[in-house]
């Protein structure tokens, strides 16, 4: 218990930190450019909160919850939870990884097929050391789920369930080691429509009853609205837009979360923009902002009106305040006109 | 261009029958773009397979297509009806493409099956999805999802046909890739006068690209009318669980409400007496378990099978 006394933070202060994170992947031919699929990431989780991480394939999304949890090693920067760096003592590393866990996107793929629904659920007890009340915590995470009563569940297998059922097992199994950080990959882009919202509101109602911090990596913006408390929005390894998720949805800043708000089809408020192309290579980074070989901004010549197209060009940035509070956004567009505003108006 | 009366398709298992599409009737005009709308085991992908006779199961009813019964054709007939009068783009490009062979060698393969070979043929498809037409020299894992996509639309396109049928063409993919692909098939079913019957789970989908739309429960049409008219107010209380589940941003009402349904769909071989949706509806009445109601006119150009529907409005 000495452990998890060093280890707790106070209500306000953020649970898990990432601060410049960076990862590259090594190219298959020698000689070639690593691929740097996570390039600079700074990040903070706050117990209770729901923060969505949006970005399309290849955005390094994926990579960075892995970074997040101490799966993935980092080349540079560093990942800290409760105010200590990841890379600590053994005892303390195996207490982490108790109390931050991950829900990946398919339930199907992450539960063996030949456990039952018990021993899925109890194998993370278990390597944690035995509870005596293993049966107990079993049923109680299997009805916080949403499966009940949990006891109809104990002796059934993977296959006899729906899929909506599956990932509140694989759910579960994360839940029963009472977890102070639960990092979800796409928790419900495998699943249909109407199972969707159910999963959600589960992952929300125990955010806020166990106050446990919640990261969910998704393209779906909609889910966002749903259930997050703030937005970070991600594009070639980096975050280019963060904020408090109404401020983000509602008055975007970067040109690339305007361009995907617009083609999400719930949301035809805004004149469609559709981006040419896909994400480029991690590995061929494009020079000054990452972003302006396909912003509509440099594309339409107002970063040219505006006199900042040499810099999106040559001039790499970094997250910078908006007008908006506790809302930041990377784009010299912005740049221009929090540090000019009569120029706009 | 395509009209379906009371198109049946049952699945034969050691179980016993399954039936997965329970009469399903609907029309394609030309040009026009019909969207099919539901859950998995709802039978949406059943009737786009039956459609060209593409599924083991046992198919009834009558399928039209450009003035024959695709049902009764002998099998030179129905060989000459796929491709070149209607072709499908099935969903996940990674698992229907041939991975050892290149692009344009698949592509050509369906022209030839209808006439001689044309060696620029190739290309210009590729051209009209927007890939170079070097491409076709690529095999399937050199491309990205969405450029597997385009060559899917490609290959479908191959013999000019005048009915598209997409499965889920866009489900796997990225929402701005998803974006693109849409706006390719609108685009060329507009050039073309192509009519499109577009399946797919996401109902939000369909309201920018469908002229109409269908959605299905438990092996049946629930409702029907104009895509704009349904999504905005579904009738069918199956059809409000399913738009309320993507939720429209910026709309307080879904703020921190994300939206499901309870339940699964019934078992087809063990349906409800009533109404197969009522163990799951939050308007069920009295007798709702009891009476299986039809499709029924709600408002012009709209029905659905529901109780509700035109006795309380």
């Amino acid at each position: 218990m000495t452990i998890r006394s060093d280890l707790s933070a106070t209500a306000d202060s953020p649970l898990l930190v990432a601060r410049d994170v960076r990862v590259s992947f090594p190219a298959r031919r020698s000689g070639a450019t690593p691929a740097r699929a996570v390039d600079g990431v700074d990040l903070e989780l706050h117990p209770g909160e729901i923060v969505a991480l949006v970005g399309e394939s290849g955005s390094g999304k994926t990579t960075l919850a892995r970074a997040l949890l101490g799966l993935q090693p980092i080349d540079q920067g560093q990942v800290s939870f409760a105010g200590s760096p990841l890379a600590g003592e053994r005892a303390a590393r195996k207490e982490f990884r108790r109390r931050a866990q991950m829900v990946f996107q398919d339930p199907t793929a992450s539960l063996n097929p030949r456990h039952s629904i018990y021993e899925i659920v109890a194998e993370g007890l278990r390597i944690h050391g035995r509870p005596t009340d293993e049966r107990q915590r079993v049923a109680t995470a299997l009805s916080q789920c949403g499966l009940r009563p949990p006891e109809r569940f104990f002796l059934r297998f993977p296959h006899e369930l729906s899929g909506g059922q599956r990932q509140r097992v694989v759910i579960a199994g994360a839940v029963v080691l009472d977890p102070d950080v639960l990092i979800a990959d796409e928790p419900v882009s495998s699943l249909d429509a109407s199972v969707r919202g159910e999963i959600l509101a589960l992952l929300a109602g125990l955010a806020r009853s166990r106050s446990m911090a919640v990261l969910v990596v998704t393209h779906d913006l909609g889910l966002a609205w749903n259930i997050a408390d703030r937005i970070a929005v991600m594009y070639l390894g980096r975050v280019v837009e963060i904020g408090p998720t109404e401020s983000v949805l509602a008055e975007p800043q970067h040109p690339y979360t305007k361009a995907l708000l617009s083609v999400v089809p719930e949301h035809l408020r805004l004149e469609q923009q559709i981006l040419t192309g896909e994400t480029p290579d991690p590995s061929a980074i494009p020079s000054g902002c990452r972003f302006h070989p396909r912003c509509p901004v440099v594309q339409s010549g107002e970063a040219e009106r505006l006199g900042i197209l040499d810099r999106c060009r040559t001039s790499d940035l970094g997250l910078a305040d908006t007008r908006l509070s506790a809302h930041r956004a990377a784009c010299h567009a912005i740049t221009e006109f929090s540090s000019h505003p009569s120029t706009r108006d | 261009m395509l009209s379906v009366r009371d198109l049946c398709v049952t699945y034969r298992s050691s179980a016993g029958s399954v039936p997965a599409v329970r009469g399903v009737s609907f029309e394609v005009s030309r040009g026009e773009t019909v969207g099919i709308a539901g859950e998995s085991g709802c039978g949406k992908s059943s009737v786009a397979m039956a459609l060209l006779r593409l599924t083991p199961a046992v198919v009834t009813g009558s399928i039209e297509l450009a003035g024959h019964d695709v049902l009764t054709m002998r099998p030179g007939q129905l060989r000459a009806a796929r491709w070149a009068e209607a072709s499908v783009v099935f969903q996940g490009a990674q698992h229907v493409l041939n991975p050892v062979l290149r692009i344009g060698r698949q592509i050509d393969e369906a022209i030839e099956l209808h006439g001689p070979a044309r060696p620029d043929r190739v290309g210009e498809l590729l051209e009209l999805v927007g890939l170079p037409g070097r491409r076709a020299m690529a095999f399937p894992h050199e491309l990205s999802g969405g450029q597997k996509q385009r060559a899917m639309i490609a290959m479908a396109l191959a013999c000019d046909p005048e009915l598209l049928i997409a499965d889920e063409p866009t489900t796997a993919l990225d929402v701005m890739v998803q974006a693109q692909v849409l706006q390719l098939l609108d685009d060329i079913r507009r050039e073309r006068g192509l009519s499109v019957v577009f399946i797919t789970h996401d109902l939000s989908v369909l309201a920018g690209i469908a002229d109409r739309v269908l959605v299905m429960y438990a092996g049946r049409i629930i409702e029907e009318g104009p895509a704009a008219d349904v999504l905005a107010t579904p009738q069918h209380p199956y059809t409000a669980a399913l738009a309320a589940a993507f939720p429209t941003i910026g709309d307080p009402a879904s703020r921190h409400h994300p939206a499901g349904l309870a339940g699964d769909p019934p078992d087809p071989t063990a349906l409800p007496a009533g109404c197969p949706f009522e163990p799951r509806c939050v308007r069920r009445i009295l007798g709702c378990d009891q009476l299986d109601v039809e499709l029924r006119p709600s408002s012009p150009g709209r029905r659905a099978a529901c109780v509700h529907v035109g006795v309380s409005s």
